[in-house]
């Protein structure tokens, strides 16, 4: 697998996602309050926490879809106030919570818009083909309305459309939600090959101990800010934090 | 990892798609322009008046093909394209009417106007670029809103240019008054050409990038944006084509009327056409095409029928001012009922073919 060749190649000094007092507000209600978090090349970092906490916005916030004040560095050159399209040009995609994938169009015409973002044109065969490689599954329903698709399969997709547009930083929201044990294995399995291949994985979960275990660090998110940071052996002490932090 | 051998579509997938496959099925549109063909020759047989009645059909059929084009394919409302039909119309008026008749019926005009004369058709298509040109002027603005704020913005540029059109006497008749002497060239072929024309148009324009992007992103607006499209930049794109064609409708629409008067041009003109895209389903072509010819029938068939109708023996009458009360019916009962209107948001495809395309997406050759 050689996804990440770009990624590696700018994997030197200041490349990956470094966030620096993040705030973002929900009609005056604050949601993310002064996160900073650091996501290198070839580094996955989770974000957990209970619901509201501010997972998804931070990672929103990061796309540029919400409003926020606060830095976000992207291979050192600072993205504030681009809009998400341009975001995605610099080399940041997300993979939306509730598998967005567009259910009308095929497996294959999600795959091509998933593309419209990418700087390198000339490697879009390439790129086709090592997500096609690394979820076959997608090869076989290529020419099948996305919406058809099982759970599982969407959100392979849906992590294949982000994988098009090349990024060097993958943020992926709630990627198990609604999945089966076995297709949350798949979808995992393959975001272990992508940071494999260099590039930097930010993912929201709600699985604690699935996540702690998978991830270099873990943050814990509580009411928009960051409470603690594990590490994977921390995973083996999940019950206790899981006690304290969700009740 | 899932082991398996990749078995089919390896090529299909990462191959460039010719023209025969973004083409898609060509039945789509054939079924169309037949319908459109069938429906103008009946009609040559009924007799005068039912043949004006379906040239303006036919030109409110372009209007509401204009109004799919752009509705259909962003999702989001407009009340404002009658604006472009207006200007549209305003500009065969001032390109047609003789230059001795404008001095006297338009004094206030610009003087350069006076003498600017085109043949009817090269003034239609003025008329199509002027429509575009508005909306692209309006749109870097327009398109950036969404639902409420969209259709109220919209139809606040209709109200601005209804406005200027009536007291502007500088490019048209003094207020209240009207553009009289466009001159009698368009017939029911024409104009059924004309209508042809439009629905090519749109057809081939379903098929181009802008219009397909915006589709994937009138389905899912936060994939779209995380996917790297820019919404906005499609939408103006899409809104400047539909505004050409409503350009043309106008244009037409003066030529079919020979009178322009800013109050034909308005709200009302605005709801008739929305509901008869609502009324065939907005999301399809078909809906726009089949909407407009049905609510069109059902709205003659009521305007004979307040004047009492022979059927045989029988004269079938209703009482006066009953056809607005029966169209709002159908409409509010189509939007409780059916509101993916009557095509459900589906193009025609081959009546033998196996799988059904979706509402809302052209058919294609893929499987």
């Amino acid at each position: 697998m050689s996804i990440g060749d770009n990624g590696s190649a700018r994997g030197s000094i200041g490349s990956g996602l470094v966030v620096e007092n993040l705030h973002v507000a929900y009609g005056g209600v604050p949601a993310v309050r002064g996160i900073s978090l650091e996501v290198k090349a070839g580094e996955a970092v989770g974000l957990i926490g209970p619901n509201g906490a501010g997972k998804s916005s931070t990672l929103l916030a990061i796309m540029g879809a919400i409003g926020r004040t606060g830095r976000v560095l992207v291979d050192g050159r600072d993205i504030a106030g681009l809009p998400p399209e341009k975001v995605v040009r610099t080399g940041v995609a997300l993979v939306p919570e509730g598998r967005h994938v567009f259910a009308e169009l095929t497996v294959a015409d999600n795959l091509r818009l998933g593309a419209v973002g990418r700087r390198d044109r000339s490697g879009y065969a390439e790129a086709l083909e090592q997500i096609l490689t690394m979820f076959p599954i997608l090869r076989d329903f290529g020419h099948r309305q996305a919406g058809l698709l099982s759970g599982g399969q969407q959100q392979q997709l849906a992590i294949g459309r982000a994988l098009m547009s090349d990024p060097d930083i993958l943020m992926l929201d709630e990627p198990s939600l609604g999945l089966s044990p076995t297709a949350v294995d798949t979808v995992f399995e393959a975001l272990d090959l992508i940071r494999g291949a260099g590039k930097a994985v930010l993912v929201v979960e709600q699985r604690a101990e699935f996540t702690i275990a998978f991830c270099d660090r873990t943050f814990v998110l509580h009411d928009g800010e960051i409470t603690l940071t594990l590490k994977p052996e921390d995973a083996e002490k999940v019950d206790v934090l899981t006690k304290a932090y969700f009740g | 990892m899932i082991d398996r051998t990749a078995t089919s579509d390896e090529v299909a997938l990462s191959a460039p798609r010719g023209l025969w496959y973004r083409l898609g099925p060509i039945w789509s549109l054939i079924s169309l322009l037949a319908i459109v063909y069938l429906v103008t020759l009946v009609n040559s047989f009924l007799g005068d008046s039912v043949q004006v009645q379906l040239q303006y059909a036919l030109v409110n059929l372009i209007i509401v093909v204009a109004l799919q084009i752009f509705i259909g394919t962003s999702g989001v409302l407009s009340f404002g394209h009658v604006a472009f039909v207006a200007v549209g119309a305003w500009t065969v008026g001032l390109l047609t009417i003789e230059p001795e008749l404008k001095r006297n019926l338009l004094p206030d005009l610009f003087p350069f106007l006076f003498d600017l004369n085109a043949p009817w058709f090269v003034a239609v298509l003025i008329g199509g670029i002027v429509g575009g040109l508005l909306a692209l002027v309006v749109s870097p603005v327009l398109m950036r809103l969404n639902g409420l704020q969209a259709g109220i913005a919209t139809f606040a540029l209709l109200g601005v240019v209804n406005q200027v059109l009536t007291y502007w006497s500088s490019i048209g008749p003094r207020s209240g008054q009207s553009m009289v002497g466009i001159p009698d060239v368009l017939n029911l072929q024409t104009t059924m050409l004309f209508a042809m024309a439009a629905i090519v148009a749109a057809w081939l324009f379903q098929r181009t990038k802008p219009s397909r992007l915006l589709r994937a992103a009138r389905e899912d607006g936060i994939a779209a944006a995380s996917s790297g499209i820019n919404v906005v930049s499609q939408r103006i794109i899409v809104f400047a084509v539909s505004g050409i064609v409503a350009g043309v409708a106008g244009g037409l629409f003066a030529l079919t009327n020979r009178v322009v008067q800013s109050s034909q041009l308005n709200i009302e003109l605005t709801f008739i056409t929305l509901a008869m895209l609502v009324l065939g389903g907005m999301l399809s072509l078909s809906g726009a095409v089949i909407g407009t010819l049905v609510f069109s029938l059902v709205d003659v068939l009521l305007v004979r029928m307040q004047n009492g109708l022979e059927i045989g023996n029988f004269i079938v009458t209703v009482p006066q001012g009953a056809r607005a009360i029966v169209l709002g019916l159908i409409l509010v009962g189509m939007l409780l009922f059916r509101p993916s209107g009557i095509t459900g948001g589906r193009e025609f495809v081959w009546p033998f073919r196996k799988d059904r395309p979706l509402p809302g997406m052209p058919p294609t050759n893929e499987a």
